[in-house]
């Protein structure tokens, strides 16, 4: 039997009948928390990740019944952590954003990262970032930000990268 | 929404459609099983049921979640499994499958989706397939009548089973392998075409992943165009101008390996 | 739309004026500033073209949840017969709410709304839909623009040059890949005014035609101002608006929210343009061009839309960038049954300096001069004329954006490196680069903006009819009013006003945002000044005033001022620029990964440092994609073939280089110059130029792909029995041969 209700941003959300409908979409269209941007509907670009007890994953490919019981943070509440707070401040100093409909996706991840606390070479900090597309930065700012905010996660704070 | 004469089809609509959506939690593998023969989808990770990739697949749906295990079951892969989990449990001992765990989708979709319903999903640019065969995996599957069976991967592959729960995945003793594919760009994509290659006592398994309905195996026989699909991202012949090119990379990286 | 408030009097700006809505994901997009709760709608898109389409709403208006379903026949006449230009910026009316008579597949043919999404995509499936397909017309050329010589003339001239050299580049389609999908919402008050929250990049222009094609005079449309979640030229459309506002009405004025689906946003929106470039040009042995000929044939598909301006435009820049003596370039449409093109970034641009850039490396290779050396000697230069404008080129650093790239990029080592013989080959390249800070077309065709300056309880508020989509206009346009009010230590803001305020406003596009919109920001502070410095003298008996340095203080006895500047530029603004790219060749796989790019700008005055490198950095990107990966399957009959991010292979960050951004300023300080387009359109060439540096062959078709890189190599290969390349990939042995240690 699935809970009744889903934690987002530490609120007890109630669900209904609704378990095949994807967790992005109960999301922005039942809760109208429209932080949480949908760009494809594949796993593909990012836009839509949050973290699902703590751990970032496409909301647009979590059918809701899997989300009963569990933990939901959105950008809002990923924000209000130290580390989001650090994560954001280095994406606004390196002006890592244009358009803006990757950003929350990319800051969400970068503070996972951050919490995970495991060092990462370049090439990994790439991998781990290959689920989020950016089709305005290039991508470049979006990689010192996350090095300056992981900071010796990163091989120090002028990021290796 | 007209009279009476419309209620007839309408209510059935609703039923169909009520039908459609419903997402059954069985409590025993035997009851997902059963659910399974009345034609129930089974979902994994739910990727593939989420993903509007891919053609809609229509309910009732049937969550595998605690009927079918997770991680390590005795010297077995619960095939509830994550990609990510699959890849710190096979990191270092059976090389082929991470890799080709690392060259699927994203880091995001692998914490979701299963090793089980990457099997069933049978997708065509598949990274995983060719790996499996390569190490001779067995896939523990449960049909409706509720009786396990044990097959070859590749055998399950190609449809052996019919209509079954897959439970577990053996993948044998480690071995010392390699994977290697593109999918068309430096980041993640589908693959165009991969090769893995295990190594053991007899020699090295060589499988060609991504280029045909099923991985095909390369050890002693001579590739066609003809085996390799041919479609709008790649032709025929640039597969296997990819496999060649892999085919070498991967025995050249076993070569390497003391002992094989 | 406010944006954050960055307080005022800081020359240097750190963060733009945008960036913490957008990081907290509170800055509203057209989706999420539609009000909830809200209705959805969806479109049924025509199975084939061209073809008479009939469609079958009694299964859909069974459905559950569902509001509405739609088909030609059940709009009003007007609505029925009601044609626009999907352009904002004109051209021949095609485009309709629903179609009859599909021109191209994936057009919409029927609408429905319903009260949740999954009940809209079980209603849009039960839509029965029947077409007639007709037979494939011949494509036929809509329309033509010739600058320069005659072709007489210039065949004369050719047919007299030492060297004659013939090519043809094409560019297949690819969809634009911005991440926000479409999205339109539409919605009625109870007092008969529409509201419009919409994706689109041009609000101003858009409205009034909305407002036309719906019915009511434009004061009765209120078009909220949103985000826009990248355009790239994409979102410069009127599209889905008009049906929106049909569709709310049909449902008694209630929100309605139209998303297009990733699929539908890649299969069944204007695509980028499909483009042939065919070049004929006669050189001496020095390299000096003598006659030029440069035919840019753009694929309007089913639509005119922005396809004739493309075309336009990509053949006045080819033949403004190499003004040689006899020069003649053609910008030519051509229609086709298939899914309308839009107007890319660099609009006809990048299109023509694939085949103009690469063409002239061919003939710079042939002839045994530097590609650097061979722009140097032929490009425009300062004092110069526009061959296709007829006007006068005061500024354009094309040798010092050449020279300064060339340095920084290493360019002479890395040519005199010796080549690799092994699996992996390096190689170097270079393209020139030409664009335009405006779409004004000369005296006759200005381009003007309005914009306003507000003092408003205690703080400045810039007003522009521009969307910010993304390029950091925003910010620009706040660092411009610090400039002359920075004085004041007053925060400022940037505020997207209604489109009715500035009616006519060609919104973001062109590269217009720091020519036009900035020279009207700046004129509008500068007014506003002069009109706070008039009352501050009349009521300040006795004060002493303050002097340029020090800043006044105590605005607060001002009531609200308001000032409004214009600018209208009559010339194009000619901007150069120059890119390098190094490339490593997978000489098994075909597979090219660009290591390094240097972007070189000429910018005329540089605003706002972080924000341009930036806009370098993206497009630089793209322009990797439209070289290597990027395309549009489609199917047989036309039908799209791509779905999603999976088809559409964008560049992520493991396929971005590491990119170098050099800015060249004038001396003089002239006016800062459009970078929103230049970054992207050179890239191409480059990279096809660093490729033919690595392994001698030359692809003259976009993308390039690893099959096609290994085509070029093999047919070259062929040609050459010893073997045009060392050490190809090694046979397969036998694995039985392969004993264990």
């Amino acid at each position: 039997m699935g809970e009744g209700w889903v934690d987002v941003d530490g609120i007890r959300r109630a669900v209904g009948v609704s378990d095949a409908k994807p967790l992005a979409r109960w999301l922005r269209d039942d809760l109208a928390a429209t932080q949480v941007k949908v760009g494809c509907g594949e796993g593909a670009c990012g836009a839509c990740t949050v973290l699902l007890d703590g751990v970032p994953v496409p909301s647009c490919l979590v059918p809701l019944a899997r989300a009963r019981g569990r933990q939901v943070s959105t950008i809002r509440a990923v924000l209000e952590s130290e580390r989001g707070g650090r994560v954001a401040e280095a994406f606004a100093a390196r002006s890592a954003l244009q358009c803006g409909f990757c950003t929350p996706g990319f800051v969400v991840t970068v503070t996972y990262l951050l919490g995970r606390g495991l060092p990462l070479t370049p090439g990994e900090l790439l991998a781990e970032l290959s689920g989020h597309l950016c089709r305005c930065t290039g991508y470049q700012q979006i990689l010192l930000a996350a090095a300056d905010a992981l900071g010796d996660l990163a091989g120090g704070p002028d990021g290796a990268g | 929404m007209t009279g009476s004469a419309a209620d007839g089809p309408l209510l059935a609509t609703l039923a169909r459609t009520a039908e459609a959506t419903r997402w059954h939690r069985p409590g025993s593998l035997t009851e997902a099983a059963a659910l399974m023969a009345r034609g129930a989808t089974p979902v994994g990770g739910g990727t593939l049921v989420m993903s509007e990739a891919f053609d809609d697949v229509p309910g009732p749906y049937l969550d595998l979640r605690g009927v079918i295990p997770n991680g390590w079951h005795g010297d077995r892969v619960g095939a509830m499994t994550t990609l990510s989990a699959l890849l710190q449990m096979t990191e270092g001992r059976w090389p082929a499958i991470a890799e080709a765990v690392r060259a699927t989708a994203n880091p995001g979709v692998r914490r979701l989706a299963t090793i089980g319903g990457t099997i069933a999903a049978r997708l065509a640019g598949c990274d995983l397939a060719a790996p499996l065969a390569a190490y001779g995996a067995l896939v523990i599957s449960v049909g409706a009548d509720g009786a396990a069976c044990e097959t070859p991967f590749i055998e399950f592959w190609c449809g052996a089973r019919g209509p079954c729960l897959i439970t577990e995945v053996v993948l044998g003793p480690p071995r010392p392998g390699a994977y290697r594919r593109y999918g068309g760009r430096c980041g993640p994509a589908p693959a165009l075409a991969g090769v893995a290659g295990v190594a053991g006592a007899g020699g090295i398994e060589l499988w060609a992943g991504a280029v045909a309905d099923r991985p095909l195996r390369l050890t002693g026989r001579p590739l066609a165009d003809g085996d390799m699909r041919e479609d709008l991202r790649c032709s025929a012949r640039h597969r296997l101008r990819l496999v060649r090119a892999f085919i070498a990379e991967v025995t050249s990286v076993l070569l390497e390996y003391p002992g094989g | 739309m406010r944006s954050v408030t960055w307080p005022g009097a800081l020359m240097a700006l750190a963060e733009r004026v945008d960036g913490r809505p957008k990081l907290e994901g509170r800055a509203l997009y057209a989706a999420d500033a539609v009000p909830r709760p809200h209705l959805f709608a969806g479109v049924v898109p025509a199975p084939a073209a061209p073809a008479a389409v009939t469609v079958d709403p009694v299964p859909a208006r069974r459905m559950p949840g569902v509001v509405v379903v739609l088909t030609p026949s059940d709009l009003a006449a007007r609505h029925r017969d009601a044609r626009w230009c999907a352009s904002p910026h004109g051209g021949p009316k095609e485009t309709c709410m629903l179609a009859a008579h599909a021109r191209y597949a994936g057009e919409p043919v029927a609408a429905v709304v319903a009260k949740s999404r999954a009940e809209l995509r079980a209603a849009l499936a039960a839509v029965g839909v029947r077409a007639t397909a007709g037979p494939q017309p011949a494509p036929s050329v809509l329309t033509e623009v010739a600058y320069g010589a005659e072709l007489d003339e210039f065949e004369t001239a050719l047919a007299a040059c030492e060297r004659i050299y013939a090519h043809r580049y094409e560019i297949g389609p690819s969809p634009f890949g911005f991440i926000e999908p479409v999205a339109i919402g539409a919605a009625w008050d109870g007092t008969g005014v529409c509201q419009i929250w919409s994706c689109a990049q041009s609000p101003a222009l858009a409205l009034p035609e909305v407002a036309r094609i719906i019915g009511v005079p434009a004061g009765q449309v209120r078009w909220h101002p949103t985000y826009v979640g990248g355009g790239f030229g994409g979102k410069d459309q009127i599209s889905y608006e008009p049906l929106a506002a049909v569709l709310s009405s049909a449902c008694g004025g209630r929100p309605v929210l139209l998303e297009l689906s990733r699929a539908e946003t890649t299969g069944c929106w204007p695509k980028r343009n499909p483009a042939t470039i065919d070049l004929r040009t006669g050189v001496d042995r020095t390299g000096r061009i003598l006659a030029r000929e440069v035919i840019l044939t753009i694929d309007a598909g089913a639509d005119h839309g922005h396809s004739p301006d493309v075309a336009d435009n990509g053949a006045a820049l080819s033949a403004a960038l190499y003004p040689a003596p006899v020069t003649r370039t053609v910008g030519r449409t051509v229609s086709s049954a298939v899914l309308p093109s839009g107007g890319f970034r660099g609009y006809g641009g990048t299109e023509a300096l694939y085949g103009v850039e690469a063409s002239l490396d061919e003939i710079a290779l042939d002839l045994g001069i530097d590609p650097v050396d061979i722009r140097l000697r032929n490009a425009l230069s300062a004092g110069g004329t526009d061959v296709a404008r007829q006007t006068a080129v005061p500024s354009f650093g094309i040798a010092e954006c050449l020279r300064r790239g060339a340095e920084t990029f290493g360019w002479s080592a890395a040519r005199s490196r010796p080549g690799d013989g092994g699996r992996l080959r390096r190689g170097v390249g270079v393209a020139a680069l030409i664009d335009t800070s405006s779409p004004a077309q000369g005296p006759g065709r200005p381009d003007h903006a309005t914009v306003a300056c507000r003092l408003d309880a205690g703080r400045f508020v810039i007003e522009v009819a521009a969307a910010e989509i993304g390029t950091g206009s925003h910010t620009v346009f706040a660092v411009l009013a610090d400039r002359v009010l920075g004085r004041y230590g007053l925060p400022i803001e940037v505020e997207q006003a209604d489109p009715r305020t500035f009616p006519g406003d060609s919104g973001t596009y062109g590269s217009r945002s720091c020519y036009v919109l900035g020279n009207a920001v700046t004129s509008a502070a500068t007014a506003l000044r002069q009109m706070i410095e008039a009352q501050l003298a009349l009521s300040s008996a006795g004060e002493a005033g303050g002097t340029a340095d020090r800043p006044v203080r105590n605005l607060d006895t001002l009531g609200l001022l308001r000032a409004e500047g214009t600018c209208s530029a009559s010339d194009a603004g000619l901007v150069a620029g120059a890119q390098f790219a190094e490339v490593l060749v997978d000489t098994w796989t075909g597979a090219v990964t660009v290591e390094r790019v240097c972007s070189v700008h000429d910018v005329g005055s540089l605003i706002d440092r972080e924000r341009a490198m930036g806009q370098v950095f993206g497009g630089v990107t793209q322009g990797i994609g439209l070289a290597l990966t990027e395309t549009l399957f489609t199917g047989p009959g036309g039908v799209p073939g791509s779905k999603g991010f999976l088809d559409h292979l964008v560049p992520t960050a493991l396929d971005a280089a590491s990119v170098t951004a050099v800015f060249v300023e004038d001396e003089a300080g002239g006016p800062a110059r459009g970078l929103g387009e230049a970054p992207v359109m050179a890239v191409a060439p480059a990279i096809a130029n660093a490729i033919a540096d690595a392994v001698g062959v030359r692809l003259r078709a976009l993308p390039m792909t690893s099959e096609r890189v290994l085509d070029a190599i093999e047919a070259m290969d062929t040609q050459q029995p010893a073997g045009g390349l060392a050490e190809p990939c090694p046979a397969p042995a036998s694995p039985r041969s392969l004993s264990p240690g």
